[in-house]
Formats: C-alpha cells, sequence, structure tokens
C-alpha cells in the first residue's frame, strides 16, 4: 500500500513537473524575433504621470502608500513610493533595459529588498520582454497571444487579452516551478488599473497597485 | 555643459526662493518659547483638517492629500487621510493602529522604532514640547505674518532621511499652521492645517479602531 501511495507520488511530481514546464499545448509557435511595442502595448504612457496605490505584503509586513512614475526625459522615467505620511521609500530610475535602485529609505535599503524590487517593477513593466528576443505563440481559438523570453535562467511568459496586445497576465518560471504570477486589468484608457503580483513558494511577497484616477498628480 | 550651468543656475535660484528670506531671527526668542511653553500646556485638544502637499523635487510632482487631524492629551493622535483614498491612522498612548479600506493593523509602539520617532516628532511639534527635545538644533525666526522654527536634527538614523522640520505659528502664536519636513533628497513635505478647533470635545471613539 505504502509502494503504492509514493509511486502515485512521484507520478503526479513528475506530471506537475512537465505540466508545469510546458506551454500549453493550444498555443502554436508562430515566430521567434525581437519584441516590440507594437506587439505589446507598454504599461506606461511617456506623456501622463500615473499615480497608483501600492501594498506590498512581505511576510508579516505590510506596506502601503502612493506609487508614482513618471517620464523624466525621453529615455528616462521614475517610480517613487511615498507611505500616506509623506516619506518616501524608494525611487527607481527606470531606463530602457535596466532599472535602478537611486534612493531606499534606511531599514529597507538592504541588497536582498531593493534588488527583489527592481526585479518586480521590471517584471510589472514588461523589461523581460519589450525590446528582447522571445518567442511568439499563438492561440486561434481564443484570438490570443503568449510571448516567451528567458533572462537570468527564468522564463517569463505572457498572455495577451484575447484580440488586443494588452498583456492580461505573466508567469516567470524558475527550473522546476512557477515563481510569480502578474495579473493585469486595464481602464477605457487603455492604461493599466490595476496589477497584482505575487510570488510562489517559499518568498511571501505580494504587490498589488490600483490606479488612482481622481487624486491626480499637477505640478 | 550648457546644460550642466543652466542646471546649477536653477538650483541656485529654486534654493534662494525656497529659503525665504523674509524670516529674519527672532530679537526675543525667551519671550516665544514662553508664548509656545504656554499653549502647549493650555492645549489639550486640537482638531483641524488638513492638506498635505508632497513635492518631489527631482521629477518636479506634487502629490496631495487632505483629511482630517485630532489629537487629546495625552498622547492621542488621529490622522484621517480622506484623499485621494480613505486611510486612518491612530496613535493611541503605546499602540498604532492603520485602517487601510477594511483591514485593520495594530502595532505596539515601542516594538517599531521608526513608528516611535514618527509619532514623537509629530505629537512634540504639535503640542509645542519640541522645544524641550535634545534630538533637534532649533533656530527661531519670524517675520510679520509670524514665527518659523526651523528644526535641524542632531541624532543619527534621523539625520540621514531628514534634513530640516520647519514649524509655522501665527503671530499670536495660537497653534501651529503650517508643518514642513524636508528629507535629505530635497523632496519636501508641507501639511496645511485649517478650521483649527482648540480645545474641544472630541469623542473618545475617535481614538478606537475597529
Amino acid at each position: 500500500m505504502a509502494t503504492f501511495r509514493l509511486k502515485n507520488l512521484y507520478l503526479s511530481s513528475l506530471l506537475i513537473l512537465l505540466t508545469g514546464c510546458a506551454i500549453p499545448v493550444k498555443y502554436k509557435l508562430a515566430e521567434q524575433r525581437k519584441i516590440t511595442t507594437t506587439d505589446v502595448q507598454p504599461l506606461v504612457s511617456d506623456s501622463v504621470s500615473m499615480l497608483y496605490k501600492m501594498q506590498i505584503f512581505l511576510f508579516n509586513k505590510y506596506y502601503t502608500g502612493l506609487l508614482l512614475h513618471k517620464q523624466t526625459d525621453s529615455v528616462t522615467s521614475h517610480l517613487v513610493f511615498v507611505t500616506e505620511l509623506g516619506m518616501k521609500m524608494f525611487d527607481i530610475e527606470v531606463k530602457k533595459d535596466s532599472l535602478k535602485m537611486v534612493y531606499c529609505f534606511g531599514p529597507m535599503n538592504k541588497p536582498k529588498i531593493t534588488n527583489l524590487l527592481e526585479n518586480d517593477m521590471g517584471s510589472i513593466l514588461l523589461h523581460q520582454l519589450i525590446n528582447k528576443t522571445g518567442k511568439i505563440y499563438v492561440n486561434k481559438k481564443q484570438e490570443n497571444t503568449l510571448y516567451t523570453a528567458k533572462e537570468g535562467g527564468k522564463k517569463y511568459i505572457y498572455y495577451t487579452q484575447a484580440n488586443s496586445n494588452r498583456i492580461a497576465k505573466s508567469l516567470v518560471k524558475g527550473k522546476l516551478f512557477t515563481t510569480q504570477k502578474t495579473v493585469y486589468k486595464f481602464g477605457a484608457d487603455n492604461l493599466p488599473e490595476s496589477v497584482s503580483l505575487k510570488h510562489k513558494g517559499l518568498l511571501r511577497l505580494k504587490i498589488k497597485l490600483n490606479r488612482i484616477i481622481t487624486g491626480k498628480t499637477n505640478d | 555643459m550648457l546644460k550642466q550651468k543652466l542646471y546649477i543656475l536653477f538650483c541656485c535660484i529654486s534654493f534662494s526662493l525656497f529659503a525665504q528670506p523674509s524670516f529674519k531671527p527672532v530679537k526675543d526668542t525667551v519671550l516665544l518659547k514662553e508664548k509656545i511653553n504656554a499653549i502647549s500646556k493650555e492645549t489639550n485638544s486640537l482638531e483641524s483638517d488638513f492638506t498635505q502637499v508632497k513635492t518631489l523635487s527631482m521629477l518636479s510632482e506634487k502629490i496631495t492629500s487632505k483629511g482630517h487631524f485630532c489629537f487629546q492629551k495625552t498622547n492621542l493622535l488621529r490622522w484621517e487621510y480622506s484623499s485621494p483614498y480613505i486611510y486612518i491612522i491612530v496613535i493611541n498612548k503605546d499602540k498604532v493602529l492603520i485602517k487601510d479600506e477594511t483591514k485593520l493593523k495594530k502595532y505596539d509602539m515601542n516594538s517599531n522604532k521608526v513608528f516611535k520617532e514618527i509619532n514623537d516628532i509629530m505629537i512634540s511639534c504639535i503640542d509645542g514640547n519640541i522645544l524641550a527635545s535634545t534630538k533637534f538644533k532649533i533656530g527661531y525666526g519670524e517675520n510679520d505674518k509670524g514665527y518659523r522654527l526651523e528644526l535641524t536634527p542632531l541624532v543619527k538614523g534621523m539625520k540621514e532621511s531628514l534634513k530640516k522640520i520647519y514649524m509655522y505659528f501665527d503671530k499670536a502664536v495660537t497653534s501651529v499652521t503650517k508643518l514642513e519636513i524636508v528629507e535629505t533628497t530635497d523632496d519636501f513635505t508641507v501639511i496645511d492645517f485649517t478650521n483649527k478647533k482648540v480645545n474641544g470635545n472630541i469623542p473618545a471613539e475617535k481614538f478606537i479602531l475597529k
């Protein structure tokens, strides 16, 4: 009886491993090339500052505040997280190919945390996909597209909405399992209304962004 | 090179504007301290609306929040943000309660150094006890409209993130009219207090969150 259970466990683990790493069968590989902003709609606007309510759940800690995205020149923008009381927690400089933490509030200023934030913000902004060489898969039934790209030993998988170049969901896969899932919802203005990123496995981190429309930022 | 020069020139102009030279050193600081100590003693409760404007200097961007604030002696504080979304922070003695949407979080003030520091600064700025603090060097300024206290942090841990706190009082020194917090990155937050009610009755429930 015990041997039978063990066999079942091995088989189910193998099945999870195989299906977990594969692209769903309904998606057929169409081509492999550089993914551009024509293929996928960028998540931020060059001309409009965007303000989000940001919630970070990190293990048993909970942080909230406002996340501002603003373009500062043709190739640079910034992501700034400020608490409700007005204290700046971090400022990430975003270039076309990189993200760099230029300020991080003292207690949070640890390499593990800053690297994690840079990676997660990059992932949300589709930095691992746009302008990178990736594979394009098409699902004719649902009329949506799936993009994959590899970076730093990880595989990034992005699903578009049906009949749209807007990203609906993304997954990050490590060597064996899915390590991260992000879900996007868009507003009528074609910009993301909410973004939810969740790490799976041992790292209990969740980031939620909800766009603030009424509380417009101004100069 | 020209761009750099223009940038430096712009910074100098901004700095000179921001420095508000209209404030001159107070001649009689003893009298001003007495007045501030007097309001500190006389103020048992304070209620007001507030507008908080966070200026991100490098981005030339402002983020505005609005809400209502309550203070009751001793050590009871409520910041209720109504815009851009509802968010409430209550400090009740040594407990910090935060209500965000439907989530309620409770913290022990003594277990969180950052909260304790923020609370101490906020409450002592409001009730005037900041004058007794050894954590700041205090400069006194005045113009024809009122007084300005310039607080420069002296302690390690605070100096790294906080450059200055400015406290503004009206000429009659009845209460704090404005707070300005300048960070080391030159970003700053201005909190304007309006519709103030001194020593009014504030229900105890205001300092309890469920």
